[in-house]
């Protein structure tokens, strides 16, 4: 369907005079607040006070204070006025300027008053707008606490505001001018509802359009032992023009030391509201299970992991105290959020057993997007955030929770039962999981470790490979079983740490092994080397750049244990070991048994007892952060912490607190490395009957970003921000805008075609244009307000129409992002930015998706499940069709990017993917039998036409080759798949041998069969009766099948011939004799001759002794496998294979192609496709705001006047508008179809 | 009506002999198609319009002074004094002229030819 335009849009469009329009406007995909903002003056220098003021002429002024050789000075700052470009203008003094405020003077100079921290001297200063001083002087002299703030007042007079202690009293007070030079003494403001006694700072002046003036301040209500001070934000008003002022109004709500409000600034927007900007002044974040959007039934935290790349902290739950996942969080650290969390409620979610009560679960080590859990039964849950997946990998046979192993591994000993997995470590770079398995029968013991890649997949009754397995059993390398191991496979080494706390008869031992090998490198213990610790290490870290190796451990007092204490440090290149105590307090165990590393080698160690300590490996300094020197770090106010990571950006320490005991918090404390967080916040009061602020929220990104000015753009509303941003030591300016949409149009250059290219073929839609003041949007230029608007990655809408009676007609014609922006700066030329954007597919190309869900369900929803998880889009801004012909697809993607995804499935069905006019995700039929949805009866607005099959082939049959959805079972030719042999003799023998087909017992055969190479026999056994050698069952899984042999037992035949041979000795032998002739005769002996029983006798044991043999016997059997069918269709074009005179097929797959005739519709739509590129033509028109690629469109032939139906494939819409009244301008559509 | 051009405060001793007249322009154009033609108009503008104004003399101390608006790229309002009673924020984009060698009284040396080219950047009422 194509584009519904405004019937008067519709109208104009149609005939042939038009008065274009075009509109093309810059914005931001995500909201602009909370800003990030950008540095206002690139320097070195320390600056401070930002104060800001929108000026008459629609300049934005801004002073600030900066510091310069040790002094600070003031620095003038405005724009030009179409607020482009920064200029700035600095003051020098004698003496340093500690505070400083603007207005604008009676006539458009500047006004300036301000303080010097020594001297008492309030002073002003009168500039011209662009910085030039008019005056300077002397206000009066007096010691202020705070202040001055000054305003020009409607009246046209001026107010000034400031507070002082006066003994014991802080007191507020005024001074008013009528020409900003000359200064009324000073006069005390009276506020009703305070303490006279308490402090009260940071005025700030706002006069509304009702004529009230407010006066702002933050009030110190309360301070603690320790000097904490609780503050918050206060008002009071004027409607008098400041004679008289009405009772303190508290606006913020804080309640303890942990926060405070301070600095808190005002201006109107609108009538009857009032933006207020403060700073929240506080110790420390929290999150806990009364945040929203946390998982429910959170019981323990169990790990921290920070994810530094896309700022993600993650921590694996416990359920209850008996156990069970509750879920993985996962945190936005700066929007201070839960953005997500995994259970087994959720999709993906864990596999049911897992959030049950009856283990407790261990959190693996994460990196990246990688977060593994340990469960019962050797089982992993492994959470991959990036593809949004969870897999889980069973090592055990144990029958615990009813999973089936699933990983194909070599037990070191015993079966697959009674292991379990000590560590597992995630290797996000190389998508590998590292897994430490132990088991232990009493003394005995075993360990094995290996990997698991994470991208392999099985099919559902398959196992995954356990790689370079190496394992132990009963090793003398270890004393027991180490419950602390760190796989570091760049340096092919292993380390294990087995603590031997006290009371226990192994003392503690750390070894190191070669990874790949598992041979012994390293091992330490106290026995053969004195100098490590008795007990060994609780856990450890290991700094790669220094080969040093650090760890806590238990306290020990004998065994000349008593004097280490602290941190101890393994040097694994030289074997020097050194201990490292804190500093910061006596005790003997400091618990130090959390570690983490950050980016520059400091350890960050949570301390169950003492709060979060930092060891700085280099100067071998301690830093100590708890509840003493940052009140509020926890909301218990205990300082038991555990888990504990760095963020090295922002330098925020995020570290989790644990409850055992009534009274405990569990949760989560980030805080500053750097001591209290301070943010500036907001809050729009609205005024009914009387104000009322709402509950504030940041204004600023930063966790350092404070005292915030605004002022509002008077063109857009937008607010212009400024802020103190504090970067480990250095204070700078920091700026941004709110600024909705920056309207360009007012900047696109004259005779430069403006052109919006839209295409069926899968590449994004493209707008290019040129826009004047380049040097303005140079993304480099840092004094440039506008260098923001431009920036890669920005939002351009384009809208076309026509003034029509001078109102305008407007059509969405596309959103885009930019993709690049190009500028030349050269002498003589006028610098010109020309802007490349693309539609949002661009940016879908760029971001690929390690895995999908596996797919079973009709294509739409399985392209709106992807896209609203992988990319920015929600729902709402998906309009797809129902696709004709639509199936339950069978699908998983992996390593695809999000819009081959969506193109592919699109594809499958005729469709081709796009962004809508209005910036929506759609899909349009590619057709040649659609109806037609614009007719131009004429070719009054065909400008030319040309036949173009440039881009077809003589491609005349489509092969289309699928696979069935469902596996089918086959049976393969019969192999060897074992075989056996051995040794049986006169002793007798009967066996059951069960033979597997594979070692993993997995594999399925049929039709067994027992192929004999070698067998035993013998008279003795053939007398006896006979070997048997047979498969004498098959399993009914066709797994294995049991050969049974039998030999009969010859031993009682041995015995009666060894008893014959014996009392043979004692039987006589009778002998008949011979006469045969003259002096010769022989005997023969009888049969009951002794000598003959003896012979008999003989001879038969020997017949037995001798019946041993070997066998050797082979199972052959036909394995049995499952398969998808692989099936296909095919589209011939006959009338086409006669032009060419042979057949000219083409082959491809298509994975979701799962019969015949699905494979055949591809066919055919593939084939119309190649038939249509073969009626290819182009024309170009007149521009019409109703067209769209996609469409089908009528217009005459030029020459014979006979209606051709065109789908259009390609459009391109360009504009030129004229550089003067006699240059050349156009709205012409260029077109690419299909002669349908 | 009645004085001489303005830029700024300063009025011209000399009126230019030469000015085009100061109006907004058409923007429009045309496209032939095969059988008719589609026809374009984007309206009205004064914005970016270049004027000339020429001199066939004017005086030393007059031509440092414009040629100090030409080279100082000062933004100024020039007031024509046509009768319409608007002004414009213009930017000088070219000044020149030829020596007068043969003129010259009390005020000194002359210049002749001169031409101005301004460039209207916005109008001010």
């Amino acid at each position: 369907m194509s584009l519904e335009l405004d019937p008067t849009l519709q109208t104009a469009q149609d005939g042939q005079a038009h008065n274009p329009i075009i509109e093309i406007k810059a914005s931001q995909w995500t909201d602009d607040i909370p800003f990030d903002g950008q540095i206002l003056k690139d320097t070195v220098e320390n600056e401070r006070n930002p104060n800001t003021i929108m000026h008459s002429s629609g300049r934005l002024c801004a002073v600030h204070i900066y510091q310069s050789s040790d002094k600070w000075y003031i620095r003038y700052a405005y724009t030009d006025t179409n607020r482009s470009t920064f200029s700035f203008v600095n003051f020098t003094s004698y003496y340093n300027v500690v505070d400083v405020s603007i207005c604008e003077l009676v006539g458009g100079n500047i006004g300036i008053i301000y303080r010097y921290d020594s001297g008492g001297y309030v002073r002003y200063k009168t500039l011209s707008v662009t910085g030039t001083q008019i005056a300077d002087g002397t206000v009066f002299n007096s010691t202020l606490l705070s202040g001055p703030s000054v305003k020009k007042l409607a009246d046209n007079t001026y107010l000034m505001v400031y507070t002082k202690k006066v003994g014991s009293d802080y007191k507020f007070y005024k001074r008013t001018s009528s020409n900003f030079t000359s200064w009324a003494s000073e006069t005390e403001i009276s506020i009703g509802g305070l303490t006279s006694t308490k402090r009260k700072a940071n005025p700030s002046l706002v006069q509304i359009s009702t004529g009230d003036i407010f006066l702002w301040f933050d009030y110190l209500e309360q301070t603690g032992a320790s000097d904490e001070e609780l503050t918050n934000i206060y008002y009071s008003i004027s409607v008098d023009n400041g004679v008289t002022w009405g009772n303190a109004v508290k606006v913020t709500s804080y309640t303890d030391y942990s926060a405070k409000a301070l600095h808190p600034m005002s201006v109107q927007k609108l009538a009857n509201t009032l933006h207020m900007i403060f700073t929240d002044d506080r110790s420390a974040l929290h999150m806990d299970n009364t945040t929203p959007g946390w998982c429910p039934n959170s019981y323990k935290l169990k790990s921290l992991h920070f994810d530094a790349v896309n700022r993600k902290l993650y921590s694996v739950i416990q359920r209850s105290s008996s156990g069970g996942v509750s879920c993985i969080i996962k945190i936005d650290v700066d929007t201070w959020a839960v953005e997500d969390y995994w259970n087994c409620s959720t999709l993906p979610g864990f596999s049911s057993g897992w959030c049950e009560f009856w283990f407790v679960p261990k959190a693996g080590k994460a990196d990246g997007l990688i977060i593994p859990v340990i469960g019962p039964q050797a089982g992993i849950a492994v959470l991959n955030a990036e593809s949004d997946t969870i897999k889980e990998y069973y090592f055990g046979d144990g029958t615990d929770w009813g999973k089936t192993r699933n990983v194909d591994w070599t037990p070191p000993v015993s079966d697959y039962s009674g292991y379990y997995v000590t560590n597992v470590q995630a290797d996000y770079a190389n998508n590998k999981l590292w897994v430490h398995l132990s088991w232990a029968s009493g003394w005995h013991f075993a360990i094995k470790y290996g990997w698991i890649d994470l991208n392999e997949t099985i099919a559902p009754d398959g196992k995954y490979t356990f790689h370079d397995q190496i394992g132990f059993y009963d090793s003398s390398m270890f004393s027991w079983l180490p419950t602390e191991v760190l796989f570091i496979p760049e340096e092919d080494l292993v380390m294990f740490s087995a603590p031997g706390p006290n009371g226990w008869a192994h003392t503690g031992q750390f070894t190191i092994l070669v990874l790949s090998t598992g041979a012994l490198w390293k091992q330490y213990d106290y026995a053969t080397n004195p100098d490590f610790h008795h007990n060994g290490f609780t856990r450890f870290v290991y700094i790669p750049e220094t080969g040093k190796v650090y760890g806590g451990f238990t306290y020990k007092s004998d065994e000349g244990q008593g004097d280490r204490r602290g941190l101890m440090e393994v040097d694994i290149n030289t074997d020097a070991i050194q201990y490292h105590r804190p500093s910061w307090g006596t005790h003997d165990d400091y618990h130090l048994d959390y570690l983490s590393v950050d980016g520059d080698n400091n350890i960050w160690i949570g301390s169950d007892t003492y709060g979060v300590t930092k060891f700085n490996t280099i100067d071998l300094s301690w830093i100590l952060y708890n509840n003493a020197n940052l009140p509020g770090l926890t909301p218990s106010g205990w300082d038991n912490f555990r888990y504990i990571v760095f963020d090295d950006l922002k330098k925020m320490v995020y570290a989790s607190s644990y409850s055992d005991w009534s009274g405990g918090w569990e949760g989560i404390a980030g805080f500053l490395e750097t001591g209290r967080i301070q943010r500036s916040y907001y809050t729009i009061g609205e005024y009914t009957t009387s104000w009322a602020f709402p509950a504030a929220t940041p204004l600023v990104l930063g966790f350092l970003d404070y005292d915030a000015s605004i002022a509002f753009d008077p063109s857009d509303g937008g607010i212009y921000a400024f802020w103190v941003n504090k970067l480990v030591s250095e204070e700078s300016i920091k700026w941004d805008k709110e600024f909705g949409d920056f309207n360009l149009s007012g900047y696109l250059i004259k005779g430069e075609e403006i052109v919006c290219h839209r295409t069926i073929d899968g590449n994004p839609a493209e707008l290019n244009f040129a826009v004047s003041e380049g040097h303005l949007f140079d993304p480099h230029n840092n004094y440039s307000l506008w260098s923001i608007y431009l920036k890669k990655g920005r939002k351009l809408t384009l809208r076309l129409g026509e003034k029509i009676s001078s109102v305008d007609y407007w059509q969405n014609q596309g959103v885009f992002t930019i993709d690049e922006t190009s500028l030349s700066y050269e002498r003589g030329s006028y610098p010109v930015m020309h802007i490349n954007a693309k539609d949002r597919f661009a940016v879908w190309k760029n971001h690929d998706v390690v895995a999908t869900d596996l797919y079973t369900i009709l294509p739409k929803p399985t392209i709106e499940d992807i896209v609203t998880k992988h990319t920015d889009f929600i729902i709402s801004d998906i309009d797809l069709p129902v696709f004709d012909g639509g199936i339950e697809l069978y699908h998983q993607w992996l390593d695809t990017n999000i819009f081959d995804i969506v193109q592919q499935i699109c594809n499958r069905f005729g469709y081709y993917p796009r962004i809508d006019v209005a910036g929506k995700l759609s899909a349009r039929k590619i057709s040649e039998t659609g109806s037609v949805n614009h007719i131009y009866p004429d070719v009054t607005k065909i400008i030319n036409f040309t036949p173009d099959d440039t881009f077809s082939d003589y491609t005349n049959r489509l092969t289309v080759t699928g696979q069935e959805r469902s596996f089918i079972e086959i049976t393969y030719a019969e192999e060897r798949l074992s075989s056996m042999n051995g040794t049986v003799g006169w002793w007798g023998f009967k066996k059951d041998f069960t033979i597997y087909y594979s070692d993993d017992k997995s594999r399925r055969c049929v039709n067994p069969r027992l192929v004999k190479l070698e067998t035993a026999t013998s008279i003795m056994f053939s007398l006896a009766g006979k070997i048997n050698e047979a498969i004498t069952y098959e399993d009914p899984n066709n797994k294995y099948v049991v050969v049974t042999i039998t030999a009969p037992n010859l031993s009682p035949i041995l015995a009666a011939a060894i008893a014959l041979l014996i009392a043979s000795y004692w039987i006589p032998d009778d002998v008949w004799v011979s006469h045969i002739g003259a002096g010769g005769n022989f005997t023969i002996l009888y049969p009951w001759s002794g000598s003959v029983i003896r012979a008999v006798a003989l001879v038969t044991a020997l017949g037995v002794l001798g019946s041993t043999g070997n066998y050797q016997y082979e199972i052959w059997a036909q394995p049995l496998g499952s398969i998808k069918r692989s099936i296909q269709g095919q589209a011939n074009d006959l009338p086409f294979q006669v032009d060419c005179g042979m057949i000219v097929e083409k082959k491809f797959e298509d994975s979701m192609c799962y019969t015949v005739s699905q494979c055949l519709e591809v066919a055919e739509f593939e084939l119309m496709i190649a038939r249509l590129q073969r009626s290819r033509i182009k024309f170009s028109k007149i521009a019409h705001l109703q067209d769209e690629e996609g469409d089908i469109i009528q217009i005459p032939h030029p020459h014979t006047g006979t209606a051709l139906e065109i789908y259009v494939t390609n459009l391109t819409r360009k504009i030129k508008i004229p550089e003067g009244p006699d240059g050349d301008g156009y709205c012409i559509d260029e077109v690419e179809g299909w002669k349908l | 009506m009645g004085t001489n051009i303005k830029f700024d405060t300063y009025e011209l001793v000399t009126n230019p002999s030469d000015v085009t007249i100061i109006k907004k322009d058409k923007y429009c154009s045309s496209v032939k198609t095969y059988s008719g033609v589609g026809y374009f108009n984007w309206g009205v503008s004064i914005i970016g319009k270049e004027l000339e104004i020429s001199w066939d003399y004017m005086t030393t101390a007059e031509f440092t002074i414009l040629n100090g608006y030409y080279e100082n790229d000062d933004q100024k309002v020039l007031d024509p004094q046509d009768g319409s009673a608007k002004t414009y924020n213009i930017k000088v984009k070219s000044f020149d002229g030829k020596y007068f060698i043969t003129m010259k009284d009390e005020t000194g040396a002359y210049r002749k030819d001169v031409r101005m080219v301004i460039l209207i950047l916005s109008e001010v009422a």
